[in-house]
């Protein structure tokens, strides 16, 4: 699994370098559009954000972007801060909403990159070393990552904390994406102490009988 | 870094050690080592386990209630690195450590002593019962220059009790 | 550990119930598919009324596994079952609902629009 993601990622990144500012680690690479750069902090948790909701938004308004919902899933949902759901009028004009999203990014990023040159001098060697022990660790996170960009129909752009989709009018209507996490207020559950814990939980009955029974 | 508790005997999951088991429901299980990984896929319940904590807290072996246990609680928001903080935490975990095992030790020795009289009782009836298994009481009868029973008796008796103390 | 012939759940709504592995997509001479890795498969069950039929190719993204999962971390995680999300070519699910827990390493390795579909991510 682990050599599918590497492959996925060098495919994504045809060059790599590490850079390293304090604590923090970076990844940069150029992606298939050579707009984007991407980077990921050491953990899932505290992951850096590029693209913050305002930086969004605005970017969803000037491509004009119909009919955008932003959802707040912190609660249901523990790896992800807001939901951002957008619609393309065209497949066209949806791979365009997600390319003008990573090039946003891309922008931020070079301000950070300007960073990293400054601090490339100094910690010349350090940085060549911690960049070898990073690498054993490659399937950390590389962000932005975009996906269904070939075809069209729902492109996802996943920045960390904000999760963007840009769906064509069908494909919406089809997952309904907004009653999933709108309606669905169910939260995590606080951990049960161990006398209610046990009780004997039936396994999700997958098995042929089922289709049956429905068809009666 | 989460401490855990293994799902199964109560103990403490040091991150890297034992399994974690995801029902379909989403509920987590966790176990510290095979042992009790095992003994959930045999669908033993814990409570009637033994050696596990809740069969002890269940049959008040161990201490159910204690203002030690309140220390410890699960937070979601990582706290704020604090030099005099982490210094005094550093402290007290020793001081409580102490305090905990030493309450715990406490009370399972308050519960030994509650049946200490009845073991005595149950030691003179066995050794009353049983003094003919060291010396025949033929023998005792025929050889008086061998300790009298009565005298035996009194003596072993003593002895035993010393030896409780002991214990 | 999914090789060819191996029955898994289906964890969406997209009506198939049982599928079978036939074969792993991205390895030529692979064994075992985990979590995360595309297949090939054949559905063995279906509902009625349903777009996908019996007996139909499609292929499937593993989500869960009985098989141990080890994260970098040193957690190790184990599923009830072995199941799998039908997907279309281009990799979007063809289901609209996904059941059940499925593992995070999923977002890693690009498929967030079935992570996002999920009640429950471990």
């Amino acid at each position: 699994m682990w050599s599918a993601l590497r492959s996925g990622s060098f495919h994504r990144a045809s060059s790599q370098s590490l850079f390293s500012l304090g604590n923090q680690s970076w990844k940069l690479g150029f992606s298939n559009l050579k707009l984007s750069f991407s980077s990921s902090s050491t953990t899932h948790d505290d992951t850096k954000e590029l693209l913050s909701l305002e930086e969004v938004e605005k970017v969803l308004s000037d491509v004009r972007a119909d009919n955008v919902t932003v959802i707040p899933v912190k609660k249901q949902l523990n790896w992800a801060d807001f939901m951002v759901i957008a619609t393309g009028r065209s497949t066209w004009h949806v791979k365009n909403i997600a390319q003008a999203l990573i090039h946003k990014a891309g922008l931020c990023y070079c301000f950070y990159f300007s960073l990293f040159y400054i601090h490339l001098f100094l910690n010349h060697y350090i940085i060549i070393k911690q960049a070898k022990q990073k690498q054993k660790g490659a399937e950390r996170l590389m962000l932005p990552t975009v996906e269904g960009q070939e075809a069209g129909k729902w492109v996802v752009v996943d920045s960390g904390k904000v999760i963007v989709h840009a769906l064509d009018e069908k494909a919406r209507a089809y997952y309904n994406l907004e009653s999933l996490w709108a309606s669905d207020a169910s939260q995590l559950e606080p951990v049960e102490d161990l006398g209610s814990a046990f009780m004997k939980v039936r396994r999700i009955n997958n098995s042929k009988r089922r289709p049956a029974q429905k068809s009666v | 870094m989460r401490l855990e508790k293994c799902w199964f005997c109560s103990s403490i999951v040091y991150p890297g050690h034992g399994i974690q088991f995801v029902r379909n429901d989403a509920k987590i299980f966790r176990f510290c080592r095979s042992k009790c990984h095992k003994n959930f896929k045999m669908k033993r319940n814990p409570r009637k386990v033994k050696w596990t904590k809740a069969y002890r807290r269940l049959h008040g072996k161990d201490m159910t209630q204690d203002a030690t246990f309140e220390f410890e609680r699960k937070r979601n928001r990582p706290e704020r690195y604090d030099r005099n903080l982490a210094e005094n935490t550093l402290k007290a975990i020793k001081k409580i450590d102490k305090v905990r095992s030493d309450r715990a030790a406490g009370y399972i020795k308050k519960r030994l002593d509650k049946d200490k009289n009845k073991k005595q009782r149950e030691a003179k009836k066995e050794l009353e019962q049983g003094i003919n298994l060291v010396k025949a009481p033929e023998a005792i009868r025929q050889d008086p220059s061998l300790t009298l029973p009565s005298k035996v008796k009194v003596q072993v008796q003593v002895e035993e009790k010393c030896h409780q103390m002991e214990e | 550990m999914i090789q060819p012939q191996t029955h898994l759940n289906v964890a969406d709504n997209s009506g198939a119930q049982e599928l079978m592995c036939i074969r792993i997509i991205g390895a030529s001479n692979r064994r075992y598919a985990h979590i995360g890795d595309v297949i090939v498969a054949v559905i063995k069950d279906a509902l009625p009324n349903t777009p996908l039929e019996k007996s139909e190719v499609i292929r499937a993204v593993i989500v869960r596994t009985c098989k141990e999962l080890k994260r970098d971390n040193g957690m190790i995680i184990r599923y009830d079952d072995n199941a799998a999300v039908v997907i279309d070519q281009e990799g979007n699910p063809k289901g609209t609902r996904i059941f059940g827990a499925i593992a995070r390493e999923l977002r890693q390795l690009n498929f967030t629009k079935i992570v996002s579909l999920a009640p429950e991510v471990f």
